[in-house]
């Protein structure tokens, strides 16, 4: 802790206020800077809950394995995250059903695949998602049931399966007799077992059947089962509790899943994973059991499928959750699969109690509904809690990204879109769990990815056509050993990939052929090569226990023979000769633990012996945050962690244009340093608390993509603010940021089209230009404008100041006012809402208040990618002033004709020049009443020309230009027989009546 | 050592102690800085011109006006037609010229909307008696600055937020989960550049912001207290179609 954190604490203990000129940076400064959501919800992500109201099953709640707990009113057709300040790794959704406002949640998802995030206790809403409170067992980890007593709602039972890496007594079985205010571990396991599953019986609440499971992972091996793991029975409300083994199978057991029947509180069903894993069934409340089932549908992945949900009406149908999805109607002897076109890897259904027609079923693949017993399914493609490992963008304008996600492949979509990026702007380019997606450089439709275990593949985007490129041994032996989430990096030289096994491989020519340019870089520990024994009970080799591999690298951005690798099994390595000769960097242990996963190497831009470098401890219990500048080529180490970082590291990465900003991922949140990690804020603005799992920085549009481990990916498009910022601006009373350069463009022509709610849309950037500016204090009283003024002077508009503390950031729309425009009876002339865009050129910005003036500049400029001559685009401006011009001509001229006609109108008499009058208005403007007239007259075809000219920055067609000129006669043909109608009428003069309508238009 | 007692002097000096401080002291505190109960009682009717900035630059002008008891008027201008929005104390209606320029009423629940923009006091003044309950919720940073949350529960049991600047005392920020097109949004308006009117603070800027971003701000100009405005400019005027209206100004 540093000595301004005690200072402060010591401020905070005497109740006093930390006073404003001691302010560093904090997030709520940069409220602005808001990354951005780009989702996409086309693959969605793991769910591992869902909670519905019973009474009103429009209303539920989705819990997400790493992106929160999303709320919907609408039966899914729209869904707000209501979780987003909280721990974002979601175990179990309960809610009390007689006061369906009342929500518990529990954080930590128990299904505990190599991936799985870690949770922060419970929490409890009373107002249906507004707020929530957190109620303790903050160190359990892993949450899987919550359930609450049948008639007292205060008393409440969590299944706690507790932490996955690490010995601890957080874990069993927890009652709260007081909502949540205190908590008795009712029964406790051992240090590693845990409570996974609770029933309590409906008729009798003080019987309780618990399932209890003994696991453990660590970076190399996973084991379920165990001594402890067991059905738990208790007949006085937990006080006392005997193992169930009558109809059990002997010998050690997995996990268990158990279910009772609503119908019948006696008819209890269990998945018992043992030697021979069996589904059980007892119709005594448990006392007794009978094997009913042997096979595939209770083996698979004990520990990511256990779960039996029951048929609210008929008993002898039950639903197991699986890689597919399996429903039984016999009382569970058989089963049949179900959901078949739903994504795999089923974790939570649902049943309607008055429809059990109507489910909801998620999966690692999002979330679904279906009407027919899940014969059918209907997928949900507004839920952007998709998983990404990493992610890569290319150097298009806009750029694309590129990234591989938990069980959903690899994918690329656009970083910006008109009208939002759909779930249809998406392409997927390869199966499997993704990870690194790597374009090439020159020819970005050549892609590399991947699937689990360093399976490299190289597609071509155009042709779809893929080949298999991944290095393989040059030793005679088999198979090389690569981690789960192999890394692909790609080089700076064309071409040039790196692939790690426990070896660094590297190609020039796209993968044809790999040089293996390292001896084996890890620990080669025979001890932590078991992956193919990995399991416990049951079986489990995916590679996702593969160990002793490389996990990191990261080649110089300016010299190319500086290459940092870094092991899962702690090593850090270097080359500065290409890989010929290899130094292993040691971190003292006073930094880092020995042997701790290097989880992220990103060498300096700004200097060739420096690296900055996170470790990631948690696979060992090691939850704290590891960031490390590494200098001098190793030979010195200081750790650059801030006391307040939350979660383990994933990732670091250097601005390669401002060397002291620094951004950090961890598993709770992301993290910005301006001085080279001498102080951090947590980025918040909008970003929730989720896993950081990467970050790539754009360096052509300035631009940072962080790819989250449950919501999907985030642009931070303003990384050129960003480097200007520094704790000294916020002491200078204000401080306008960059010049900004506005293009006039708009946006691409893609109409949007009727869509519904139903659909995720990725935030994209606004048309609009934002000016930067950095205040000292709020500006709280008297006027704050900005002023946009032309080379000469002009002011073309004012717009109003923002006056946040910190950083501001106003949208200036680089157009005129919109011109004055006619009045006709009914309808806008929508054409002409706009003022044109405004000419190529600089601008004058004036900040006023409180009578001081600050001037910056604003550059407009021409968007050359849509590739009209300077020509052309003159000739548009042009256009567009005339109308303009003629569009205000008129717009005083049929106020003329209007003020006359109620003026004769009002006195009486002089019925022909009044009928004149009226004819000529007539012949200008709509007249006739309702609202779809068809009717067009002058005003009609000119604002229909102005928005046509003003919506294409090209050159104007002939037909533009001749409808012009008629328009333009017309025009002026209309004022020279106003000033004939209206002369000696003594009515107020052209430039009075002007001036009106400029006073009540602005 | 020194700086520690700097720090402690200089704190003392400067803030105070933020974490005392009660309901009743800030709302008490909120009213001094708004210019004190008999001030704003004394303002009968307030009229402001303005303009409403939208994304695209666009801009529409409109006058307000507000009178005791529980009135309310905008007309918003555009091409040369005038858009009203009014509330007459029972009735809220409408006359839209893109939507046939026809009075139309509003809705119930637009009535109940109205009828908060109507009160001149505002939600903090006489709360209880207008079925309010308050709630000091405690310290919030407000885009970098302290404010105190009001958590505010109406009869209908509605939340909204009010935020009181720390250092000014005035309301900085009103917050509300709205259902807009099926979802719900949290819907923030921000309130800045006060001036003094009739003696009373009264925010010349509203910033209306979504998820964070600004979506549109209305700067009010060339406010006045005690013209006289008849009731009828206010009262609903029946189902009626009347001659198209231009906006009165000033």
């Amino acid at each position: 802790m540093t000595t301004r954190n005690i200072l402060i604490i010591a401020m905070m203990i005497m109740g006093i206020a930390v006073p404003a000129s001691t302010q560093t940076i904090t997030s709520g400064m940069l409220g602005p800077l808001r990354p951005r959501s780009i989702g996409p919800a086309v693959m969605s992500g793991r769910i591992s809950d869902v909670a519905v109201v019973d009474t009103a099953p429009r209303r539920f709640y989705v819990g997400a394995a790493g992106g929160g707990v999303w709320k919907t009113t609408t039966g899914g057709a729209s869904f707000t995250p209501v979780f987003d300040d909280y721990n974002q790794s979601i175990g179990a959704i309960t809610i009390d059903q007689a006061r369906p406002d009342t929500v518990w949640v529990g954080t930590g998802e128990p299904w505990t695949r190599n991936s799985v995030s870690v949770g922060d206790g419970i929490y409890r809403t009373t107002d249906a998602g507004r707020s929530w409170k957190r109620l303790g067992l903050d160190s359990t980890e892993r949450i899987a049931q919550i359930v609450l007593h049948p008639k007292n709602p205060s008393t409440v039972y969590v299944a706690a399966p507790g932490p996955l890496f690490h010995d601890s007594p957080h874990r069993g079985l927890y009652r709260t007799t007081d909502a949540g205010a205190t908590w008795q571990n009712i029964l406790p396991g051992d240090a590693r077992t845990g409570c996974t599953d609770i029933i309590v019986n409906k008729k009798n609440p003080n019987i309780l059947l618990a399932s209890m499971w003994s696991f453990r992972r660590t970076g190399w091996s996973f084991s379920s089962g165990g001594s402890g793991s067991g059905i738990f029975r208790s007949t006085d409300g937990g006080a006392t509790w005997k193992r169930m083994a009558t109809g059990l199978p002997t010998g050690e057991l997995g996990r268990i899943a158990l279910a009772a029947s609503p119908v019948d509180p006696q008819l209890i069903y269990a998945a018992v994973e043992a030697s021979e894993s069996a589904l059980y069934r007892s119709t005594d409340g448990g006392l007794t059991w009978e094997r009913r089932y042997v096979g595939s549908v209770v083996d698979i992945r004990p520990f990511y499928f256990s779960r039996i949900v029951c048929d609210p009406v008929n008993k002898d149908v039950l639903y197991k959750h699986g890689i597919q999805l399996f429903r039984s109607d016999d009382g569970g002897n058989t089963f049949t699969t179900i959901a078949q076109s739903a994504h795999s890897d089923h974790h939570a259904v649902w049943i309607n109690p008055a429809n059990p027609r109507h489910l909801l079923i998620g999966t690692d693949g999002g979330l679904y509904a279906s009407d027919d017993r899940g014969t059918t399914v209907r997928f949900f493609g507004n839920l952007p809690i998709s998983q990404f490992y990493h992610v890569r963008a290319d150097n298009q304008d806009p750029f694309m990204v590129y990234g591989g996600l938990q069980d959903n492949g690899s994918w690329r979509g656009p970083s910006r879109k008109s009208g939002g990026i759909r779930n249809k702007d998406w392409t997927v380019v390869g199966g499997g769990d993704g990870f690194y997606v790597v374009p090439d450089q020159a020819e970005p439709h050549i892609v590399f990815w991947e699937s689990q275990g360093g399976n490299v593949v190289r597609t071509n985007l155009k042709t779809m056509e893929s080949k298999s490129v991944a290095p393989t041994p040059d030793d005679g032996s088999l198979k090389l050993r690569y981690n789960w989430n192999t890394p692909i990096i790609p080089g700076t030289a064309p071409g040039t990939i790196y692939v790690g096994s426990q070896y660094l491989h590297r190609t020039t020519d796209r993968g044809e052929t790999w040089m293996r340019i390292s001896p084996d870089l890890t620990t080669n520990d025979s001890l932590k090569l078991r992956q193919d024994a990995t399991g416990g009970l049951t079986l489990d080799n995916s590679s996702a226990e593969n160990h002793c591999t490389i996990y990191t690298i990261g080649e110089h951005p300016t010299n190319r023979s500086i290459i940092w690798v870094g092991t899962d099994d702690g090593m850090l390595q270097l080359t500065r000769d290409g890989g010929t000769t290899w130094q292993r960097i040691v971190v003292p242990d006073s930094v880092v633990p020995a042997g701790t996963w290097v989880s992220h190497v990103a060498p300096s831009p700004h200097n060739e012996g420096t690296c900055y470098v996170t470790f990631d401890g948690h696979m060992r219990g090691d939850m704290k945050t590891y960031v490390v500048e590494v200098s001098a080529f190793g030979a010195t180490s200081r750790s650059i962690t801030w006391s307040d970082m939350r979660g383990y590291a994933h990732v670091i990465k250097q601005d390669p244009v401002r060397a002291g900003l620094l951004f950090c991922g961890t598993e709770h949140g992301l993290y910005m340093s301006f001085d080279t990690g001498a102080s951090w804020i947590t980025l918040k603005n909008g970003f929730p608390p989720v896993a950081v799992r990467d970050i790539d920085l754009q360096p052509s549009t300035n631009a940072a993509v962080i790819a989250t481990h449950g919501r999907g990916l985030y642009v931070i498009d303003n990384l050129d603010i960003l480097r200007e910022i520094t704790p000294e601006i916020f002491t200078r009373d204000l401080t306008i940021l960059r010049t900004p350069v506005a293009m006039r463009s708009l946006e691409s022509g893609e109409a949007s089209w009727f869509e519904s709610d139903a659909e995720f849309r990725g935030e994209s950037i606004g048309r609009d230009t934002k000016v930067w500016y950095v205040l000292r204090e709020r500006h709280s009283k008297g006027p704050f404008t900005i002023t946009v003024k032309d080379s000469a002077g002009k002011v073309i508009r004012t717009i109003p100041a923002s006056g946040r503390k910190g950083l501001n950031s106003v949208e200036i729309a680089i157009r005129q006012q919109a011109p004055l425009t006619a009045t006709s009876t009914v309808g806008g002339a929508f054409g002409s809402l706009f003022g044109p865009l405004l000419s190529e050129g600089t601008y004058t910005l004036e900040f006023t208040r409180q009578g001081t003036t600050n001037t910056g500049t604003l550059n407009v400029i021409a968007d050359t990618t849509l590739g009209h001559s300077a020509a052309d685009r003159a000739a548009q401006q042009a256009l567009m002033q005339d109308l303009y011009a003629m569009t205000e001509e008129l717009a005083v001229t049929v106020a003329q004709l209007q003020q006359a006609r109620d003026t004769l109108q009002a006195r009486g008499g002089r019925t022909e020049l009044l009928q004149s009058i009226i004819a000529l208005n007539a012949e200008l403007v709509n007249t006739k009443e309702g609202m779809i007239t068809g009717e067009e007259q002058v005003r009609e075809r000119l604002s229909s020309l102005y928005g046509e000219i003003n919506s294409y920055l090209g050159r104007p067609s002939n037909s533009h230009q001749q409808l012009a000129g008629t328009l333009q006669r017309r025009v002026s043909e209309a004022t020279r027989r106003t000033q004939e109608l209206l002369g000696g009428l003594g009515m107020p003069t052209r430039a009075e009546v002007e001036a009106g309508l400029r006073s009540t238009s602005k | 050592m020194h700086r520690f007692l700097l720090f402690i002097t200089l704190a003392f000096v400067v803030v105070g102690n933020l974490s005392a401080v009660t309901l009743e002291e800030i709302l008490a505190k909120n009213l001094q800085a708004r210019g004190g109960k008999a001030k704003l009682e004394a303002i009968k009717t307030y009229t402001t011109d303005g303009t409403m900035t939208m994304a695209q630059g666009m801009d529409l002008s409109f006058t307000q006006a507000m009178k005791r008891p529980h009135k309310f008027r905008m007309d918003m201008s555009f091409q040369g037609m005038s858009m009203i929005t009014a509330f007459d104390g029972t009735v809220a209606w409408s006359k839209n010229p893109m939507a046939g320029n026809k009075v139309e009423k509003a809705p119930e629940s637009e009535v109940k909307r109205m009828a908060e923009q109507a009160d001149l006091d505002g939600v903090l003044v006489n709360s209880k008696d207008k079925g309010y309950n308050l709630e000091l919720v405690g310290p919030e940073d407000i885009d970098g600055s302290t404010a105190y949350k009001i958590k505010v529960t109406d009869k209908d049991n509605e939340v909204s937020h009010i935020y009181i600047d720390a250092v000014t005392w005035l309301e900085v920020m009103w917050s509300k989960s709205l259902s807009m097109m099926g979802q719900e949004a949290d819907v923030e308006i921000m309130m800045s550049n006060y001036q003094e009117v009739g003696g009373v603070q009264m925010a010349m800027l509203m910033e209306i912001r979504s998820e964070g971003q600004t979506v549109m701000s209305m700067t009010y100009s060339n406010p006045k207290v005690n013209v006289p405005i008849p009731d009828e400019r206010f009262a609903y005027p029946g189902e009626q179609p009347d001659a198209a209206e231009t906006p009165k100004k000033k």
